[in-house]
């Protein structure tokens, strides 16, 4: 993170707090159903991640009304700092060059 | 949020449990309860995939385990300002191998002794497998090997082997479906002419022509025989051994094709046998020739068969099979014997086969010795770096670590000290085999192979983590870590009762061994000063073989005979000359017992008889005494005439009540009698160790007619002396011929003894290490005892206490623990001794005197090892000692 990009384990809890707060749990569920188990986050790689990011600026914990429907007040919510959100598009819109190179020489078929 | 129901699964929490130690300490108290949650939390989101869930929920767990925890490791380290350069486990691994090195390399002494002492049992062990390896565990060396034993014909009383007739063995081979074929090889001699000397013998292995095809060997150069050398009319042709060719012809890869006369037939060399492919305990053959078709059985010469069991076939299967085919086929001489397959080991003799595994059971405890004592070492040594280890443990170095940089220096001592064990085994291993067993050939091959190196390498790792362990778990007990990083004064801690053990455990295991060699010199002593009956020291026995080419009738062997007893008896320094069928030590067997007619049979003395023939002067030359009677023809006799008399021995006589010289002796089964003319003393007939009473009796023999006899020359002084001019005196006579054999008398002892020779030699060598180690290991536990005790001493010193009480008091600290193991030791010697019975020889497994001897000398080493530590405690300055604490 050092040298400007992302780990994949920070973009994607980046990419999942792009929408709104959420907390550890959240953010591994939230990665999980998007890609469908593609993507899995364990605990060392959330939390160690988390905090990495919060050290850089990209995130922070928030007191922001946790989940209405979340019964458990004690959990720690995460939201992505201006900062982290400008590293999450710059990551996002270097990934989508790498993508459109990928089907300019048909690596892969362009989306329809 | 929570969706799915029920917890995670037993074995995952567990898993998970023990993954969360991977973590770094931070972790693991910031977040353990978030890693729980986040544990049940994947298993509920795997859940609702589908089945298979508790496998994916462990796989996200353990790649987390060893990919984030590392980082996470590093991460914590780099917030402690503390450099640490790889976090995976093979990176640190690394790094302690590091260290390790860097550490042992700044105490060369203490390196060296710890590599020693493991290097002396890891060789011992590694050596003696080598030994078991070769000799018990390992198959014959040829496809299929493990299922190769040998057709044996057998007499089922007394093991006596026989040899089949061609006719049995065709049908075996035709009809057993338990075996993969039968082949067939004879040991005989071939004499090649030599310029200006007599013709060199050479051993010759005669084999049925399938054999190179049934053992699956090929020729180092050139080409194995096969069935159309033995055609009749083929070309007379020749393998040559590799040894021989490797002596003799220097490797010379043009010998194919070369000449060469062999009994007065010129033959030609086909091809090269390897040396690997023996075929049994003997040494490889200098030739090898293929039996003519048909005649590959000969009744008169022993004919082995070796043969392969059929894939999951047992050797009682086999035996039941073969004997079936016996049934109606007709072989007068093979009536009372059964078909047995032995397998390769059964050959080997049942003392020999005891001290091999007694030896074995040694050398474990000889490791163990060893074992005990580095890591008493090590253990010390530990101690001592209290410093380096109180400062690993303050920076947070979790216990885990610790036991790695123990285990890596244990098994780099380890390593070095297998290497250096297998570099003693093989030079140890060339001087046992000069001390060997006669029969057995050069063990120095059977040190390096992969099975011994992978037993060195085994000890090794038992070694390794028994020294790493041993040190590593006992240091990172809260009692142990205060005083690693406290003050260093003395007080009664956990490190001294663990130390002591450890001495307690070397000494007794020392004793067990000491005492097992004290059994075995003692049985070998027991053994030489046996008295076989007969004047075995100044007898030589030289066997002859008269060629049927030159020496076709009875005639011209019996004027053979003639010349050469005459020849011999001119020898200075010969006082008697005599023929027997076999030679001392090792008379024929036949069961039952003969029965003096007219006179109700005692019980017999034993299940057979021994038997001899003895020609004229034979009880004279042997020194055996005629107690009544006469010993020889009461009139002179042509050679070759039946005699038709026998004599008795002692014990046979003395069951009958008054004299059995005169009276006639039916044989059970066997029709006519035979007069007893004689009685003479008992002899030891099949060996020295053979004490039982067996019925004895020779037929007197009119004197040597057969194409094989067996001299026996009564000397004045060393037999040795004789049989050169013996040698010379015969090829005079014919200047091709060779004796076929040439010993004297106390070459036969020594061979007698030789196994349990080796045996004490090797419990000898064997407890003298474990003598050392375990002195080694005494004053070292000592020395750091009294190292502890300084300030102890000082003040006992400076409160008046004189030397003698100091002195007394060091002893008290290291003999206890040394009294312990010597009655630790003793119990579990009078376990263990008992095993040994077989290899032993009128020596009880409790004896007292090997006991005492034993403990002597343990207690007395284990003294003299707390001497030098107590004198060291007398110049303890207890000014200086009180000052600097």
């Amino acid at each position: 993170m050092g040298d400007g990009s992302l780990t994949r384990p920070a973009f994607l809890i980046l990419l999942a707090l792009s929408d709104r707060p959420r907390h550890g749990l959240g953010i591994v569920e939230e990665v999980d159903t998007r890609t469908d188990g593609a993507e899995k986050l364990g605990p060392g790689s959330l939390y160690g991640t988390l905090k990495r990011l919060a050290t850089d600026g990209l995130v922070r914990e928030t007191d922001e009304a946790p989940d209405p429907t979340d019964d458990d007040p004690r959990r720690r919510y995460y939201r992505l700092t201006e900062t982290g959100r400008d590293a999450l598009r710059a990551e996002a819109a270097h990934l989508r060059t790498l993508v459109e190179v990928a089907v300019g020489k048909h690596v892969l078929e362009a989306e329809a | 949020m929570s969706r799915g129901e029920g917890r995670a699964p037993r074995l995952l929490r567990a898993l998970s449990r023990i993954l969360l130690r991977l973590y770094p300490r931070g972790f693991r108290q910031g977040r353990a309860a978030d890693y729980r949650e986040a544990v049940e939390h994947r298993w509920r989101l795997e859940r609702e995939r589908g089945g298979g869930a508790g496998w994916r929920a462990a796989r996200v767990l353990l790649v987390d385990a060893f990919t984030a925890a590392p980082e996470l490791r590093r991460d914590e380290a780099a917030r402690f300002g503390v450099r640490r350069s790889g976090g995976t486990m093979i990176e640190g691994t690394w790094q302690d191998v590091r260290i390790g090195l860097r550490s042992l390399a700044r105490r060369p002494a203490f390196t060296a002794l710890v590599v020693l002492t493991l290097g002396a049992g890891i060789g011992a062990h590694a050596g003696l497998y080598g030994v078991l390896d070769r000799f018990m565990l390992r198959p014959l060396p040829f496809e299929g090997g493990e299922r190769m034993g040998f057709v044996t014909l057998l007499f089922p009383e007394t093991g006596g082997m026989g040899s089949p007739t061609q006719e049995l063995l065709e049908r075996w081979r035709e009809g057993a479906t338990t075996l993969e074929g039968i082949e067939v090889y004879r040991q005989g001699t071939a004499l090649r002419p030599v310029p200006d000397g007599p013709p060199e013998r050479l051993s010759r292995l005669e084999v049925s022509p399938g054999l190179a095809a049934f053992l699956g060997v090929e020729a180092v150069v050139g080409r194995t025989l096969g069935p159309d050398d033995a055609r009749p009319g083929a070309p007379p042709t020749v393998l040559v051994g590799e040894a021989y060719w490797t002596r003799e012809l220097g490797r010379d890869p043009g010998v194919v094709g070369r000449t060469l006369t062999l009994n007065d037939t010129t033959v030609t060399v086909a091809g090269v046998w390897p040396a690997w492919a023996t075929l049994d305990f003997d040494d490889a053959p200098d030739l090898m020739v293929v039996i003519p078709e048909g005649a590959e059985a000969d009744p008169s010469r022993l004919t082995l068969m070796i043969t392969r069991l059929a894939p999951g076939v047992d050797p009682e299967r086999a035996d039941a099979e073969l004997a079936a085919l016996m049934e109606g086929v007709e072989f007068e001489s093979l009536r009372r014997r059964s078909p047995h397959v032995a397998m390769p080991n059964e050959f080997l003799a049942p003392a020999f086969v005891t001290g091999l595994w007694v030896a074995w059971v040694g050398v474990l405890l000889l490791l163990g010795v060893a074992v005990v004592n580095a890591t008493s070492l090590l253990l010390n040594r530990a101690v001592t770096r209290g410093e380096e280890i109180g400062v690993r443990l303050a920076l947070g170095s979790s216990g885990a670590r610790l036991v790695r940089l123990f285990l890596v220096e244990g098994g780099l001592l380890a390593l070095v000290g297998a290497g250096a064990g297998l570099a003693l085994a093989r030079w140890g291993g060339a001087a046992l085999a000069a001390m060997a067993p006669g029969r057995f050939p050069d063990l120095t091959d059977a040190v390096w192979n992969g099975r011994v190196v992978l037993a060195a390498l085994a000890a090794a790792l038992v070694a390794t983590v028994i020294c790493g362990l041993v040190p590593a778990t006992h240091l990172r007990s809260p009692a142990v870590r205060h005083l690693l990083t406290g003050s260093g004064a003395s007080r009664r801690r956990r490190g001294v009762p663990l130390g002591a053990a450890l001495v307690t455990a070397q000494v007794a295991l020392a004793l067990v061994l000491a005492v097992g060699a004290g059994l075995g010199f003692r049985s070998l002593r027991a053994l030489a000063t046996v008295d076989p009956g007969f004047d075995v020291e100044r007898l030589a026995i030289l066997a002859v073989s008269l060629p049927s080419a030159r020496y076709a009738t009875d005639e011209e062997r019996i004027a053979f005979w003639a010349r050469a007893t005459d020849e011999l008896r001119s020898i200075p320094g010969v006082e008697g000359v005599t023929t027997s069928g076999v030679p001392p030590f090792s008379f024929s067997i036949f069961p039952g017992e003969p029965v003096v007619v007219g006179e109700d049979p005692p019980p017999p003395l034993d299940e057979f008889t021994s038997q001899a023939s003895a020609a004229e002067d034979y009880f004279e030359v042997m020194g055996i005494p005629i107690l009544e009677g006469r010993g020889e023809p009461a009139g002179p006799v042509e050679p070759g005439e039946n005699v038709g008399e026998m004599v008795v021995n002692r014990a046979f006589a003395e069951r009958y009540p008054g004299s059995v010289v005169g009276r006639e002796v039916e044989f059970p089964g066997m029709p006519g009698t035979t007069p007893i003319v004689g009685v003479v003393e008992n002899v030891r007939a099949h060996g020295l160790d053979d004490g039982r009473q067996r019925a004895q009796y020779y037929m007197l023999d009119s004197g040597p007619a057969g194409s094989y006899e067996r001299f026996i020359v009564r000397t004045a002084g060393d037999p040795a002396s004789v049989l050169a001019a013996a040698r010379e005196r015969i090829t005079g006579i014919d200047p091709l011929l060779v004796p076929a054999s040439a010993t004297t008398g106390p070459e036969l002892v020594r061979g007698q003894t030789a196994d349990r020779r080796f045996l004490a030699t090797l419990l000898g060598i064997f407890g003298s290490i474990a003598l050392l180690v375990a002195s080694l290991g005494v004053y070292g536990a000592v020395a750091l005892a009294v190292n502890r005790r300084r300030r102890e001493t000082g003040v006992r010193v400076a409160l008046g206490a004189g030397t003698g009480r100091v002195v007394r008091h060091v002893l008290g600290l290291g003999f206890r623990p040394v009294a312990v193991g010597l009655v630790v030791g003793g119990i579990l010697t009078r376990v263990l001794a008992p095993y040994l019975r077989a290899a032993l020889y009128e020596v009880g497994p409790a004896d007292p005197v090997s006991y005492a001897a034993a403990v002597a000398l343990l207690g007395a080493a284990g003294l003299a090892a707390c001497l030098i530590p107590a004198r060291r405690a007398l110049r303890v300055d207890p000014v200086r000692t009180l000052r600097s604490e």
